[in-house]
């Protein structure tokens, strides 16, 4: 038998460099450090305008009372108005959700369940929504249901959050049905259940976390809403349009009160998630099966899923993407590059604020995002975790128009007044705004991780950070490339704060906004038709990156 | 000196409430392949990664080499590490996968070089180098990952359920492979399995656990031929258990057990007198200490001893074929029911239903103070 | 009572065959095993057989009626999935009374029903708990109750690796568990039952089909795969084996009359060798080894044939010293390694073939003379009855390098 030989003291150690720097940094010390910094970027920018709006309004109730309740001219008109639009975004909100789930359904099932040719390009069709500057969507849904006669007004405003909200449902439940696969189906398919009995008493059930978590964020989406919803609405206000109009008009109080409410809503609703998704049951317990059986004939199915089909393509997608079609309507070279306001100037400084703002938006995010998904996914601060985990969604969930507001309060002239609205404000809303798609994908990815792996690289001897650098950042590179993609899509769409906050500086969903209101149809047409077209492509690049990993 | 020794080790999880490891000490001697062998549950898992620094003890002490390891972590320990899963680097090559711990330590290239080569070539797999871990299937990754816990020239291999991903025939052939690389590396050894059967196929020695504890350590030989308790005797090889009384005490340390609900009257052995008269006892035998006789079986002109031998008349229930050995399921007057095995070639004259006579040893014969829980001492959880 | 059959069942995904062409009968209140490596087909198998999926070609017939089209629940089988698949969302005997929840059945006898399975697994006193609460051998026992309770008119029970997720030494309990409940009178059920562990098939089942790679190998009682392996791969996959290259010599006088019976008792080796005939062979030793093979198969090993000798390790026997006789199936060597595993001993013995070393292995029932006297670096004969050696056409490197090493 060999005997090994004991090798260590003849072989010379000698670290290269990059481990040595490895070993330094990976102290306790600058591993707390770099946990302090993450924490109090994301406070300060993404908690402190929010803060402050509350507080500016506890500051500030005198002039608020007098301004809304007892203002001498028209007495509490303004608190009436405020009241009247936050009904209307409650009635849109609720009825747009309602018809999503009842959509969502049998999409989200068709998406996960079964296999087709050509079933990639639907999932990244019912994905575009969340992608496209919500400004271009409207214009879109405006032109296309102009058609059939209906104009900016109520009926439009529901028909268009209809869309904008759908994709938030779809990807919750498609997560949900994804993760159980086909299994307890199946086992309940061996017990005699036929397709609806299975789904009522098996998928459902199942799936309630997903339907539960969707709706709301959808409902917070469709509350928040501000970009499309200014093209679409007429002369009906919703509370987002109704803080547009005040900031507008320099009402700052009114602003301040309706932002605060909307945001504080919003905030219950999304801390509501964390509560409701345990409880809840789905009534009737028993089973006709005849019946059943009968309503899961091949045949009503086939029925069913031909009419969500086409539900789905007139209500969602092809008013998403009509405005493409229109681009030979109009004098759209003579209006663009002869008309007298240079708008080919507009729209390719526009273009390029878009992209600036964008890229920096990326880069401020993946350097605080990773860090922070990093501590969600693995520090062991308990309570405190939740907390982060929970408030990391405020973004997505607050109006736009709101938040926007919040953060020219909290750092403008009437503020802080370190930024003027310009630039750096517009920067600093579309950090706020992405900061969770960033995160949310790299927490994802961090989570399906393998821990041995990184518990393996350690007993081989690597310090954390050479763990983090050698291991785990190959493994989670797809996470970080969807977050940057999704940020940056993001970015290029956000629309109502940056109204909000802009200043001069004009980006493309606010060009498209001006020039729909100033009438100028082709151009806007253009604008939309080249951001809607870049988005698509940015979602499908996202696709491909992502389905690499995955069966 | 032994090489890993554990004194009075306790450890909990969720400050308390969780009593995983009971207050245990074992002595692990340089260049023995060792089991940590138990039903799920038992804190064997956690024993290996207090001894491989991956948990600290809440009580006691971990000494390698006579030294205090508690401020040692894993990757200072001259220890290689298989997991259950293999965890192997993906996103690197064979090559890059075994150099890792090497490069870790900072040894020269050309050191780093004959370490991975000579790693890969002991496991078979050299030919791969360039390759990624997809290629490979289990056998394959499992073999990658020894390679890597061996490159660093550690001198102890902490795996846990190292053969786990293995189909079971792909598993009972490549663990003699992996005990015939631990010793001609000249490496101790530490093995965590819930697999009696891999456990006594390999191990030089066992360490049975059981809720946390040490039940009883030793070579597979020792526990199996002087299993200390129900639960070890039901654990290891496959045990017969009747319950009975002693009837009589005899002469030369002998005593006459009366098996339950009128059965047979046996003779066992009562070395130091440890049980008295109608003490509850069980007696426990293995099944293929168990031989088969038919009735009219002429024993006065065969060539054997059978002084020591016990006989009583069973029923045939049922024999089955199994391949390597034959099966006989048999019953005792009173009801209760045992089982016999035997070589598959065993030739037999015997006929389902019929009476015949059983022979057990009383060597072979271990008896055991009746517990209050039968039932739960013969669970294997 | 319920026959299944199975015809040129195909299935291929994407650019995979996973089934290829697979015909065989199972017949009524048979304990049936399907037994293969992972990755054999053998899931996709059943859930064809259940009607989980469909296959791309063939037939599935119960008791002769065509079954293909229809969906699981109409074939009313009995299924129990590798990982049980006990609704999570669902208590103990919500999950057991599923079936007949859904088959709208009268509440009382279902109520009835229910307390009688549960009371026959042992199962009782936990009725609301949830499956993450339940340990890996009562959730087992809970997927049993819930596909019994299926089973009205048809009698069939399909397991998925049903042991497979559980501790070895309740693997061993629960077999025999579940061969006692499916031979009960009671029940009489037909079951299909599969695995990839050899020694969970032999021990409970009455016939087994061993499958690789998408095609069914051999089908048999456990003494015939064990005794006439069809294939390499069938004698590899039930016990460790030694093989030897070597040429059929069988026109060739012997040096002993090979028509003699071995010393052994007639009875035992008369039975395994009904219809064969014993062949003569050179497998690089000075003296002659002889083995058997089946009549039908003897027509197609021919004098001067390539073959492959198989002897498993547990048929080789060994003595010590040197008792080499030019008469019988022996070799010399020396014992390398040596390893006490309970019921038996494994040795590890190197000899030589040609001037190469060789290595046998050989299983033999622990005796304490063994213990004592069988020592490493011993000289030993290792031998074996002629009965015992299995015979193969030669089937070229390739395939024995595919089925002996590891990859």
């Amino acid at each position: 038998m060999l005997r090994k030989s004991k090798v260590d003291q003849e072989a010379k150690t000698n670290l290269s460099f990059a481990l040595k720097f490895d070993r330094f940094f990976s102290k306790p010390v600058y591993r707390k450090s770099l946990d302090t910094i993450t924490i109090i970027f994301f406070l300060l920018v993404i908690i402190g305008p929010i803060i402050n709006i509350f507080s500016t309004i506890f500051f500030n109730v005198p002039s608020i009372y007098h301004d809304v309740f007892a203002d001498e001219l028209i007495g509490d008109l303004q608190w009436i108005n405020i009241l009247k639009s936050l009904g209307v975004s409650f009635s849109v909100a609720t009825i747009a959700v309602i018809f999503d789930i009842i959509i969502a359904f049998p999409v989200s099932i068709i998406l996960t369940r079964y296999h087709f040719r050509g079933k990639n390009i639907l999932d990244a069709l019912v994905d575009l929504p969340m992608a496209v500057p919500t400004s271009a969507l409207g214009f879109s849904v405006l032109l296309f249901w102009g058609i059939f006669g209906i104009n900016p007004g109520m009926p439009l405003i529901i028909l268009g959050h209809i869309i904008f909200t759908f994709p938030y449902i779809v990807r919750n439940m498609k997560i949900v049905l994804e993760k159980s696969d086909t299994l307890y189906e199946d086992a309940a398919r061996t017990l005699g259940a036929s397709g609806i009995t299975v789904f009522r008493t098996i998928t459902l059930p199942l799936m309630k976390e997903g339907v539960i978590a969707g709706s709301i964020l959808a409902f917070t989406r469709s509350l928040g809403e501000t970009g499309a919803t200014i093209i679409i609405s007429g002369l009906v206000e919703t509370a987002p349009i109704m803080i547009v109009g005040f900031r507008r008009q320099l009402q700052l109080p009114a602003a301040s009160l309706l932002a605060g409410i909307l945001i504080a809503i919003s905030i219950l609703l999304l801390f509501s998630i964390k509560f409701f998704a345990r409880g809840g049951h789905f009534p009737i317990k028993g089973v006709l099966p005849n019946f059943e059986r009968l309503l899961s004939n091949k045949y009503l199915r086939y029925i069913r899923d031909g009419l969500t089909v086409i539900i789905l393509g007139v209500v969602i997608l092809i008013p998403s993407l009509f405005i493409i079609s229109q681009i030979t309507e109009g004098n759209l070279v003579e209006e663009l590059f002869l008309g007298r306001d240079y708008k080919w100037a507009y729209l390719y400084t526009s273009f390029i604020s878009s992209v600036e703002i964008g890229v920096l938006a990326v880069c401020i995010n993946l350097i605080f995002g990773i860090p922070f998904a990093f501590i969600i996914t693995k520090r062991k601060w308990g309570k405190f975790i939740t907390f982060l985990d929970t408030i990391l969604d405020i973004p997505i969930a607050i109006p736009s128009a709101a938040l926007g507001f919040a953060i020219f309060l909290f750092w403008g002239p009437a503020g802080i007044g370190l930024f003027q609205p310009g630039f750096l404000m517009i920067l600093f809303v579309h950090v706020t705004f992405s900061f969770p798609y960033m995160v949310r994908p790299i927490i994802g990815v961090l989570e399906s991780s393998n821990e041995g792996v990184e518990e393996a690289a350690r007993t081989l001897g690597a310090s954390n950070l050479t763990v983090f650098r050698r291991i785990t950042l190959p493994n989670i590179k797809q996470g970080i490339i969807a977050g940057c993609i999704m940020v940056f899509t993001r970015s290029l769409g956000e629309t109502g704060a940056t109204i909000v906050v802009m200043g001069s500086i004009r980006t493309i969903p606010v060009l498209i906004v001006d020039w729909v209101e100033a009438n100028a149809y082709p151009s806007a047409i253009f604008a939309s038709t080249i951001v809607i077209i870049f988005s698509a492509f940015l979602i499908f690049t996202l696709r491909a990156v992502t389905k690499k990993r995955g069966v | 000196m032994p090489e890993i020794e554990l004194i009075n080790v306790t450890k909990t999880f969720n400050e308390g409430k969780v009593l995983a490891v009971d207050n245990i000490s074992l002595k692990i001697e340089d260049g023995d392949y060792v089991f940590l062998l138990g039903p799920t549950g038992c804190g064997k898992t956690t024993t290996l990664r207090m001894i491989a620094g991956l948990e600290m003890p809440t009580k006691g002490k971990v000494l390698i080499n006579g030294k205090n390891v508690e401020a040692i972590p894993p990757e200072d320990r001259d220890m290689g590490f298989i997991f259950q899963h293999f965890e192997i680097f993906n996103h690197l090559t064979v090559w890059e996968n075994v150099t890792f711990g090497l490069e870790m330590r900072g040894f020269e290239d050309d050191y780093i070089i004959q370490q991975a080569e000579k790693a890969l070539k002991t496991v078979g797999i050299l030919e791969y180098a360039d390759e990624y871990p997809s290629v490979f299937a289990n056998p394959g990754l499992q073999k990658l990952a020894i390679a890597r816990a061996i490159a660093t020239g550690a001198n102890t291999l902490i795996m846990d359920e190292p053969l786990g991903s293995l189909d079971p025939k792909v598993s009972k052939v490549f663990r003699h492979e992996l005990r015939n690389l631990v010793k001609d590396l000249g490496l101790t050894a530490v093995h965590v399995t819930h697999n009696q059967e891999q456990a006594m196929a390999i191990a030089d020695k066992i360490i049975i656990m059981r809720n946390g504890k040490i039940l009883q350590m030793g070579t597979p030989y020792a526990l199996y031929e002087n299993p200390n308790s129900i639960f070890v005797a039901n654990f290891l090889g496959e045990t017969n258990f009747l319950q009975g009384f002693v009837l009589r005490l005899l002469d030369h340390d002998l005593m006459e057990i009366w098996i339950r609900l009128g059965g047979p009257k046996i003779i066992c052995k009562n070395p130091g007198l440890k049980f008295n008269l109608d003490n509850n006892i069980v007696i426990a035998f293995r099944y293929e200490d168990v031989y088969l006789f038919p009735m009219d079986y002429d024993f006065k002109n065969s060539l054997y001893d059978w002084s020591e031998m016990e006989f009583f008349t069973v029923t045939l229930e049922s024999s089955r074929f199994i391949g390597e050995t034959k099966r006989f399921y048999l019953r005792l007057e009173n009801g209760d029911k045992f089982t016999s095995v035997k070589p598959g070639t065993f030739e037999e004259n015997f006929f389902s239903g019929n009476q015949i006579l059983v022979g057990v040893h009383q060597n072979d014969i271990h008896v055991f103070k009746a517990p209050s829980d039968l039932l739960y001492e013969l669970s294997l959880s | 009572m319920v026959e299944i059959e199975l015809k040129n069942i195909t299935k291929t995904y994407g650019k995979t065959p996973v089934l290829k062409d697979i015909s065989f009968v199972i017949k009524d209140e048979e304990y049936f095993i399907i037994l293969g490596p992972t990755g054999a087909g053998k899931t996709t198998l059943l859930k064809i057989m259940a009607g989980l999926e469909h296959p791309d070609s063939g037939k599935v017939l119960f008791d002769g009626k065509d079954v293909t089209a229809k969906s699981p629940g109409e074939r009313n089988l009995g299924f129990m999935f590798e990982n049980y698949a006990l609704f999570p969302h669902m208590n103990l005997v919500e999950n057991v009374a599923y079936s007949s929840r859904v088959h709208a059945r009268n509440k009382e006898m279902t109520n009835a029903l229910v307390n009688q399975v549960l009371m026959m697994t042992l199962l009782t006193g936990r009725d609301n708990a949830f499956p993450e609460e339940l340990s890996g051998g009562m959730k087992q026992r809970v997927a049993l109750c819930r596909a019994l309770m299926n089973l009205e008119q048809t009698k069939l029970l399909i397991l998925d690796e049903p042991l497979k997720a559980l501790d070895a030494g309740l693997r061993m309990n629960l077999r025999q568990e579940l061969l006692l409940m499916a031979k009960s009178k009671e029940l009489d059920l037909t079951v299909i039952h599969v695995t990839n562990e050899e020694q969970e098939a032999m021990m409970v089942a009455d016939r087994i089909a061993v499958m690789n790679q998408g095609e069914i190998i051999q089908i048999g009682s456990p003494h015939e795969i064990y005794y006439h392996p069809k294939e390499l791969f069938v004698a590899n996959f039930l016990s460790e084996i030694n093989y030897f290259e070597g040429i059929c010599i069988k026109n060739e006088t012997p040096l002993w009359d090979i028509h003699q019976k071995s010393e052994q008792k007639d009875k035992f080796y008369a039975e395994i060798h009904e219809h064969s005939s014993p062949l003569l062979l050179d497998i690089g030793f000075n003296n002659q080894f002889a083995a058997y093979v089946k009549n039908d198969f003897n027509d197609q090993i021919h004098h001067g044939d390539k073959i492959l000798l198989v002897v498993r390790a547990n048929h080789m026997k060994i003595r010590l010293g040197n008792r080499l006789s030019r008469k019988s199936n022996s070799f010399i060597g020396k014992i390398l390694r040596r390893k006490f595993m309970g019921v038996f001993y494994r040795f590890e013995v190197i000899i030589r073939v040609k001037s190469k070393e060789k290595k046998i292995i050989i299983t033999i029932p622990a005796t304490t003379e063994i213990h004592n006297r069988f020592l490493e670096d011993s000289e030993v004969t290792v031998y074996f009855p002629k009965e015992l050696g299995i015979v193969f056409k030669y089937p070229g490197e390739q395939i024995i390098q595919d089925i002996l090493k590891l990859e």
